[in-house]
């Protein structure tokens, strides 16, 4: 099939008649910009060929102009096998059909539907829908060119046909999928899609899960008995131990063991007993020894005592009166020191007294010099406070400011400036007086002499005597105008400072400029003297004269003087009270001296007085108590009693000591004893150990029994062997699913590969036609195709998945295997025109120039229309450039 | 002196195996011993001796451990000598423990200490107990130091195995073969071989009297031993006590035309619905004759009580005309031609070959129409 033309009126946009001309074989490039109509006339085309004339699907409703009242018609004009065709429909309004072949009629109405069909090879579906065949694959509308080609039934028809033509059909592809989708059902049944693991709740999970569970039962149960076990031989073995406990033989001879032992304990125990008696009657004994001999010692102590202390008290009374004497000397010595103190003492306090009137003398003096000081500084003071006084008094009168004067004298520059240019653009009055007329002529009040010239600046008067006046006026000049205002500005500006001239303002500015330096020197001679406030600070200097005087009286009225002393006379003073102070302070000195030496004689003095006064008086006592305990007429007599007990005792000792002796040798010693001890005791925690292990293995026997009662009530062997062989079914069962997964698994992989196998052998023909196609694009680049044509990804350096390129290579790849189809049909003497609607939107600058050869080469088989609103990125296709003229236009072309 | 001479009961066995059918076969061990009592009465035998398992386990359910007991409460003319074997060894608070605390019936004999028990004025029985699963000495050993008065029968009983004797016993308990005479028995009744089986002059093991696996005895058994006097020879008797029957055949195939027989000779056996079958299928059928198979299997499986098979052995060698039916051409042909490479393939393994094969046969049934579906 070839397009040659296509008129279409009532269409969209097209409200009126509209061709679009230009259509030639190969590449036909239709650029125009968006809302054109473009898709309109691709959707135009399609209703023409494969819509009955009288449809009103949506479709066709949507294709007519908005409003209009005229039927939505298309002509296309087509080629198909050498003959030349031309259908004519007219949609929704007065629908009509008709065909013409070389120019002549052959069927009209539904008859031309249906030929038009006839003439393309296409078929009618199911109903009023058609097949489109292989227009339905290589016309690609707007925005359908991203998807990869999905043939319809008829356009696969046609391509299996051209396919098998070449290679033969895919036995059993069919049936082999049909195998396919069999097995995989079955199989996610048992796995995930992934089938990495197994399905949850499918078969194969359920078998994992029972073989677990009958696992962990087992398991359990295995614990269980292991257990039991574990108890059977504990309880075997208590029950040994209590048979080795209960022994009686054993038994007997334990408790005569015990018996023997504590007997011999027993005795031991006595003849200790009876050891220790003796051992106290001889320490009783021994101490009566003692305390016999301590009597006797401490009576013959008493009897030395009294004799001693009776020779000391004799020595004491002897040296009492002389330290008594000493006492009183040392007593007289103290009293007299003190009063030559007393008497040193008053002198000093007099010596004070006038050192003090001396120091009072010294500060009026100190004072009367300061006054002079003072004196100068008020009068100082004063005069300043005058001199400023007077200065702010003068600088008050003095109103000008230098900003008043820089005004001034800028107004004075604008006059000059004024005058001069008046000057300039003035008239000359020139008066040339004669001699005789000399004095008669004034300008003025100026009478004029000799020759006379002047720029007449306002208006002058000249008076010739009394014969005329002339009066000459000037022409108006806003300058003069100005200069006028200036003047009444400078002349307020004198007033308002009180001044007359600007000479006048300069020489105040200059006055005041010097008062002001006046005012700031004063002003820093009073800072000199640290005065802030003149009036203030005089105030302060005369308070300061007076307190000085006052001072100054005070101090000759205290010293009862008249006049003050010179300064000579106060050194002199001064010098003589200092040499009596330290002859007073000597003797003061050297009498504390005196006095302590005399006060520590009379401490001594009365210590010594007081111990012996002390220790005769414990003499005293000591010998009256002593003699009661002694008296002088019993001692000999209590000494020889005394003497007897000690011999006495000594004899009880010696025979208790003796007996003593005699136990020890024939009692157990210490180590016996113990070794007795021990070994009954450790019988006894024998036996006790025994009783207590006794009780022990009777509570474990009871408790293993009533665990193994427990276990083996509730069967757990039958338990254990019924999860054993559910265990073994479990796994069992397990293994058999496993291996119908991987039997599935491996018939899949085997049907799959088989399968894949006959698919690329029987794509070979669409490979041989994608080929350059593709390789215009994605040079060495292969394709990978599914079942029903179906693009699954592509291999490059690497296997991509279709659906993982970018949309724009996607659709590039799209529009690659719609060329290589419809060169494959065309090969097969079935071509069609390929029609792409706004394709390649995303293409780079590289790859649509690529895509542009792969249309430029499919162009060389077949007719390639290609729609675009990208007017310049669809120049370098070239091609056949279509044209849509109006129908005016139409009409002039045709009549040309 | 009469007695019947049993063992090997084993009341509480699991056949979790036969699913829903269990129960029947735990009820069948307990009709056994319902059949040994009516066997005792009507062979005028006062006696029934047991050599050891009576139990499964020695810590059944409290059910199990009195179900047996109340079978042989019904035969009160009947004096039942049970004796612990390996699988119930008699262990303090064990299995024997607890039965004996149950209200057991005067004519119910538990014999768990090695001592001489008087069946009759002059027949003496000595037991020898097990007391743990596994004993290394021979626990009859005693017998030959127990005295009876002159001219008393000796009757041993006992469970394990008899030394240098085969190994098909459970137990590791040795007996010597040679007890019998050193210990003057006239008759030593065994237990733990699941078989009848003569193992000396006056020494046999009675096998069970209701099998429980396959491969061992076929049918369960009881011997009535008749002792006409001290040293006389004994008189043995095999009699039948077992409900179902386990058979094992092994049946070589090679094509279609087999199959026929192999089933007739099958639905030959008597009793079908209380054969328990276990068949191992050894050769190589084409899978048109797998198919039939299955299909043929599937009726037997139907008939007996329980049909165990075993096809390790059995291959299939798919023919032309299995191709064929598969497709004659096209992808599906050469993917059973694949599958067939592989599995006529040694190099590849068994385990590939085998799996190649259930391929082959599972593309086979899913495409040669639902004869085949049905068999698979």
């Amino acid at each position: 099939m070839f397009i040659r033309d296509l008129s279409v009126e009532g269409i969209g946009r097209f409200t009126t008649s509209a061709h679009v001309d230009g259509f030639g074989e190969g590449v036909n490039v239709l650029a125009a910009g968006n809302e054109v109509g473009k898709s309109t006339l691709f959707k135009a085309i399609r209703a023409c060929l494969f819509c009955r004339h009288d449809s009103k699907t949506q479709d066709i409703r949507d294709l007519a102009s908005d409003g209009s009242q005229l039927p939505a018609t298309v002509h296309l004009t087509f080629v198909q096998k050498s003959r030349v065709y031309s259908i004519k429909k007219s949609f929704l309004r007065s629908p009509c059909g008709v065909l013409t072949e070389d120019g002549r009629e052959i069927a009209r109405g539904k008859q031309a539907d249906e030929a038009v069909w006839d003439i393309l090879g296409l078929r009618p579906g199911s109903g009023r829908t058609l097949d489109d065949g292989a227009f339905g694959l290589l016309w690609v509308g707007q925005g359908s060119s991203f998807t990869a080609p999905v043939p319809g039934a008829g356009a696969s028809s046609l391509l299996r046909g051209a396919i098998e033509s070449e290679v033969g059909a895919l036995v059993g592809g069919e049936r082999a999928r049909q195998v396919l989708e069999m097995i995989n059902a079955e199989l996610r049944r048992y796995l995930t899609s992934s089938e990495q693991h197994p399905k949850a709740d499918g078969p194969l999970a359920r078998a994992m899960d029972e073989a677990e569970r009958w696992r962990t039962v087992e398991a359990e149960h295995q614990a269980k008995l292991a257990t039991l076990e574990t108890h059977f031989a504990e309880l075997s073995q208590r029950r040994r131990r209590h048979r080795e406990l209960t022994d009686p033989a054993v038994g007997q001879e334990f408790r005569l063991q015990l018996a023997e032992a504590r007997k011999a304990v027993a005795e031991a125990r006595a003849a200790e007993q009876e050891v220790r008696r003796c051992e106290a009657e001889a320490t009783a004994a021994h101490r009566s020894v003692e305390n016999a001999a301590q009597r006797l010692t401490q009576y013959r102590a008493l009897s030395a005592r009294i004799d001693a202390n009776r020779e000391a008290e004799a020595g004491f009374s002897a040296q009492l009166p002389e330290v008594r004497a000493r006492e009183q000397d040392a007593r007289g010595a103290v009293t007299r020191t003190q009063e030559e103190t007393a008497a040193v003492e008053k002198a000093l306090q007099e010596l004070s007294r006038r050192e003090q009137q001396l120091a009072k003398l010294v500060a009026a003096a100190l004072r009367a010099q300061r006054k002079d000081e003072l004196a100068q500084q008020l009068k100082t003071a004063e005069e300043t406070a005058t001199s400023l006084r007077q200065t702010d008094a003068a600088l008050a009168q003095i109103e000008i400011r230098p900003k008043t004067v820089e005004e001034l004298d800028e107004l004075d520059r604008q006059i000059v400036s004024l005058d001069a240019q008046l000057s300039a653009a003035a008239a000359q009055v020139a008066v040339e007086v004669n001699g005789e007329g000399a004095g008669q002529v004034r300008i003025g009040s100026m009478r004029i002499k000799g020759a006379y010239s002047a720029p007449v600046l306002g208006p002058i008067k000249i008076a010739v005597a009394d014969l005329a006046a002339i009066t000459v006026t000037p022409a108006a000049n806003p300058r003069y105008e100005r200069r006028q205002e200036l003047e009444q500005e400078r002349s307020e500006l004198l007033r308002g400072v009180g001044v007359a001239t600007v000479a006048e303002a300069h020489a105040a500015l200059s006055k005041r400029r010097e008062l002001e330096a006046e005012r700031r020197a004063l002003l820093t001679q009073l800072q000199a003297m640290q005065v802030d406030d003149p009036e203030a600070a005089i105030g302060k200097l005369k308070l300061a004269l007076a307190e000085s005087d006052a001072a100054i009286a005070a101090a000759l009225a205290d010293t009862q003087r008249v006049c003050l002393p010179s300064t000579e006379d106060i050194e002199h003073e001064r010098v003589a009270l200092a040499q009596e102070r330290a002859l007073l302070e000597a003797r003061s000195a050297s009498l504390q001296e005196t006095r302590a030496q005399h006060h520590e004689a009379l401490e001594a003095a009365i210590g010594e007085r007081r111990a012996i006064e002390s220790k005769l008086e414990l003499i005293h006592k000591t010998i009256a108590e002593d003699v009661v305990h002694c008296p002088d007429s019993e001692r000999s007599a209590r000494l020889a009693a005394l003497a007897q007990d000690v011999t006495a005792s000594e004899s009880a000792f010696g025979t208790a000591s003796a007996t003593l002796d005699a136990l020890k040798l024939t009692a157990p010693d210490g180590a016996e004893v113990e070794r007795r001890n021990m070994r009954c005791q450790r019988l006894e925690e024998a036996l006790a150990n025994q009783n207590e292990e006794l009780r022990q293995v009777e509570r474990d026997i009871g408790r293993l029994t009533g665990q193994i009662q427990t276990v083996g009530g509730e069967g757990v062997g039958e338990a254990l062997a019924a999860a054993h062989q559910q265990l073994i079914l479990a796994k069992r069962e397990l293994t058999r699913v496993q291996e119908r997964v991987a039997t599935l698994r491996l018939l899949r992989d085997t049907v799959s590969t088989c399968l894949a196998e006959g698919r690329e052998h029987y794509y070979a023909p669409v490979r041989r036609h994608l080929r350059p196609f593709l390789h215009d694009v994605f040079p060495g680049a292969e394709l990978e195709l599914a079942d029903g044509f179906a693009i699954t990804g592509i291999k490059r350096q690497r296997a991509e998945p279709f659906e993982r390129l970018s949309d724009g290579t996607q659709e590039q790849i799209a529009v690659l295997v719609r060329l290589a189809m419809g060169a494959m049909l065309a090969e097969r003497g079935e071509p069609a025109p390929i029609i792409l609607d706004d394709a390649l939107v995303y293409c780079d600058d590289d790859r649509i120039q690529r895509m542009f050869d792969a249309l430029s080469r499919a162009g060389n088989n077949q007719q390639i229309v290609v729609l675009t609103c990208r007017l310049r990125s669809f120049e370098p296709l070239g091609g056949h450039m279509l044209r849509v003229r109006s129908g005016v236009e139409s009409e002039l072309m045709s009549t040309v | 002196m009469r007695f019947l001479h049993s063992a090997d009961w084993q009341i509480g066995k699991v056949f979790k195996q036969f699913g829903a059918k269990e129960e029947t076969l735990r009820l069948a061990r307990l009709a056994a011993v319902e059949r040994l009592g009516q066997l005792a009465l009507t062979q005028s035998s006062k006696h029934v001796l047991v050599a050891g398992d009576v139990y499964d386990s020695e810590t059944p359910s409290p059910v199990t451990l009195r179900a047996p007991i109340e079978r042989m409460k019904g035969f009160t003319g009947v004096h039942w000598h049970l004796l612990p074997g390996n699988h119930d060894p008699h262990r303090p608070e064990g299995v024997w423990d607890r039965l004996a605390q149950t209200d057991l019936p005067t004519n119910i004999h538990l014999h768990l200490t090695p001592m001489p028990f008087s069946l009759e004025e002059h027949a003496v029985l000595l037991p020898a107990p097990l007391v743990r699963k596994a004993e290394a000495d021979d626990i009859t050993a005693w017998m030959n130091g127990a005295s009876t008065p002159p001219g008393t029968l000796r009757i041993g009983l006992a469970h394990g195995s008899i030394t240098n004797f085969g190994s098909e016993g459970e137990a590791t308990n040795p007996i010597d073969p040679g007890r019998c005479k050193s210990a003057g028995l006239d008759y030593l009744a065994l237990g733990d071989w699941h078989r009848t089986l003569q193992v000396g002059p006056s020494a046999w093991y009675a096998g069970t009297p209701e099998p429980d696996r396959a491969g061992r005895q076929e049918q369960g058994t009881v011997l009535l031993v008749d002792l006409p006097g001290s040293g006389a020879p004994a008189s043995v008797t095999p009699l039948v006590t077992g409900t179902y029957r386990w058979l094992t055949r092994i049946e070589r195939l090679s094509d279609a035309g087999d199959l026929s027989d192999f089933e007739q000779r099958l639905r030959n056996e008597p009793d079908l619905p209380r054969l328990i079958l276990r068949l191992q299928l050894e050769g190589s059928l084409p899978i048109a004759a797998f198919a039939e198979l299955q299909r043929r299997l599937l009726d037997l499986e139907a008939a007996v009580f329980h049909l165990d098979v075993d096809r390790v052995g059995l291959v299939t060698r798919p023919t032309e005309a299995d191709l064929e039916a598969i497709d004659f051409d096209g992808v599906l042909r050469r993917c059973a031609e694949r599958l067939r490479c592989v599995s006529d393939d040694a190099a590849g393994g068994s385990e590939v070959q085998h799996r190649a094969e259930e391929a082959l046969v599972e593309l086979y049934l899913r495409l040669a129409g639902a004869a085949g579906r049905e068999a698979a």
